[in-house]
């Protein structure tokens, strides 16, 4: 290797560059523009060698345009660049992988039908209710769903009581969303009115207790169970539902 | 020509090729060659720092491409932040040269005299 050799310039230019990633590439291009010239010059009708020299001459001082492009590739912005890029990286995956795997396992979750284990007077107990002397009427397993826009809620079972209380145990059934929109409980709370077919409106009662055996809550009031027939219109914001449970 | 006086047209002169087409740093240093009838001469190398100022700054990107002789090379091509800054260049050049052009013709200001 000569001591012109436009290796030993590339490489007297570059290591004046302190931020190490981007040698590789400045070296590629200035060894590109070094070739250029040689094959220009070997149309002269020169040698190999001085070709190569006249090549690298025409480049100018190895340490002026080291030092200059080393000012332009500055090793703090550099890293900081590297270093956010990764940042970023690391971040959209983080989110894209908490996104899937939290919509798939509440999905999941919500798919899973679950057997009310638990007898009618336990829930009772749950619910304070045995301590008031309630009794139950009837205890009746539903399985009885209703659509709600694309989702849907399975009413699985019914209790009425001596007092008129009736314990309504459901659940939301989702559809599976990979975009993460729904995460939310379903908003059966949302649905402000319950009107019996008989009776008047009655607005839903907030539970204390938010679930009993996996299955969600509803504690309203039913005047007029005679018929045993229980005809529920729901209302929420924007819809009108019609329920209806056959108590026998 | 003095290769000082390249230095406060660089940022006008390079752009202003770039923006025609998209071009690689040997081309640029022949295309001035040619244009200026070899007024601008300068070591080569030294356009280099300049094209990665210029990619710095936003105001040109740049992509490889294999030529037809199986060559890579790395082409560059003005941005819209660019364009913008080439007029500001013509602008303040057309500005320079007008003093200069004033300073030279020796007129005065004619007015609170």
């Amino acid at each position: 290797m000569s001591a012109n050799s436009k290796e030993l310039y590339v490489a007297n230019v570059i290591k004046h560059v302190k931020f190490p990633f981007d040698r590789k590439e400045i070296a590629k291009e200035l060894n590109s523009h070094i070739e250029e010239l040689e094959s220009y010059y070997l149309e002269t009708n020169i040698g190999h060698d001085e070709a190569q020299k006249l090549a690298v001459d025409e480049m100018g001082d190895s340490i002026e345009i080291g030092n200059a492009l080393n000012n332009v590739h500055k090793p703090i912005l550099g890293w900081l660049w590297i270093a956010s890029k990764y940042l970023f990286i690391a971040f959209t995956c983080f989110s894209i992988f908490l996104t899937c795997f939290r919509t798939y396992s509440s999905w999941q979750g919500s798919m899973e039908k679950k057997e009310p284990t638990m007898d009618g007077r336990t829930i009772l107990q749950r619910v304070g209710f045995e301590e008031l002397g309630i009794s139950i009427v009837f205890d009746k397993t539903l399985n009885q769903s209703l659509k709600l826009g694309r989702n849907s809620i399975l009413f699985e079972r019914i209790l009425l009581n001596n007092d008129g209380t009736l314990i309504i145990l459901y659940q939301d059934l989702r559809k599976f969303n990979p975009f993460g929109l729904n995460t939310g409980d379903y908003p059966l709370g949302q649905l402000s009115t319950i009107a019996a077919a008989s009776g008047p409106e009655i607005e839903f009662e907030k539970s204390d207790i938010n679930s009993i055996d996996g299955y969600k809550l509803l504690i309203t009031r039913y005047v007029g169970n005679e018929e045993k027939i229980f005809h529920f219109t729901l209302y929420d914001s924007l819809n009108t539902y019609h329920l209806t449970f056959k108590g026998e | 020509m003095d290769k000082n006086y390249i230095g406060g047209s660089s940022n006008l002169l390079v752009l202003s090729l770039i923006s025609r087409k998209d071009m690689y740093g040997y081309e640029i240093i022949k295309e001035l060659e040619i244009l200026s009838d070899k007024s601008f001469q300068f070591k080569e190398g030294t356009l280099y720092p300049i094209l990665h100022k210029f990619e710095n700054m936003g105001w040109i990107d740049s992509y490889a491409k294999v030529s037809e002789i199986g060559k890579e090379r790395k082409y560059y091509r003005i941005t819209t932040l660019g364009t913008k800054q080439l007029t500001a260049e013509q602008e303040k050049w057309e500005e320079f040269k007008s003093s200069v052009m004033k300073v030279l013709n020796g007129q005065r200001y004619v007015g609170q005299f």
